[in-house]
């Protein structure tokens, strides 16, 4: 019995359950590593982007205005790039150029603790740093949506 | 006991399924240039070549030839 424990303890352990937080370390331009959590006590919008990826390209101009819009008030946007050639992602930001913090995980590990479901995909923190909500994809339709969540969040 | 260590071996060989095809932010590969199925022009041309020559006088693709990839 007890050897059916510990391989199950093992088989749990290989099938991660990692979550979506704001404790990770992400590298910016230079390599730098930079934590998360250096934005708690704001709300927090962390969206995952690639060159390549076309929803990425119209949400780009959306987070551009609400970082423009709402960041007297406490937002944040964090757009990570999960490129595997930073030149791709540079080409990117040269035609839709973001004023919004840009991090860089082109190992994709980051992605894999959050779990991500599609391209782009979008995770709301509150001001306490918990995961409210969350998106895979970026619709026009839904952007009046995706903008009324920021501003509850921003209000509480 | 041995049933046991089996069975415990069998639920390890599970966990290989959680790592399973492409994460949404590798899909880039796909697109690279050398993953796409006619990548090798030449190879190609040669196979097809090989195939009319060679399949010609069985019906099917064309109505040409003897078979021996001389034309």
């Amino acid at each position: 019995m007890k050897y059916l424990w510990i391989t199950l303890l093992i088989f749990v352990s290989t099938v991660s359950t990692a979550a979506p937080s704001l404790d990770v370390m992400v590298a910016d331009k230079q390599g730098q590593l930079v934590s998360l959590s250096e934005f708690k006590g704001k709300v927090v919008y962390v969206d995952f982007w690639a060159s390549w990826c076309g929803p990425c390209r119209k949400s780009f101009p959306w987070m551009e205005q609400m970082h423009n819009q709402y960041q007297a008030q406490g937002l944040a946007v964090v757009a990570i790039n999960l490129d595997t050639e930073p030149r791709f992602a540079e080409q990117f930001l040269k035609d839709l150029p973001a004023s919004f913090s840009i991090l860089y995980n082109p190992d994709g590990d980051i992605a894999r603790q959050f779990d991500l479901q599609g391209m782009p995909s979008s995770f709301i923190f509150n001001r306490t740093g918990e995961l409210v909500y969350q998106h895979v994809g970026f619709f026009n339709k839904q952007q009046k949506q995706y903008e009324q969540q920021l501003i509850d969040l921003l209000k509480e | 006991m041995k049933l046991k260590i089996c069975l415990g071996l069998l639920m390890l060989t599970l966990g290989g399924c959680s790592s399973l095809g492409v994460e949404p932010w590798q899909k880039q590969h796909f697109a690279r240039e050398d993953m796409a199925l006619n990548h090798e022009k030449l190879d190609l041309s040669l196979d097809d070549h090989i195939y009319f020559s060679k399949e010609g006088s069985s019906g099917g693709r064309a109505f040409a030839g003897g078979g021996c990839g001389c034309n």
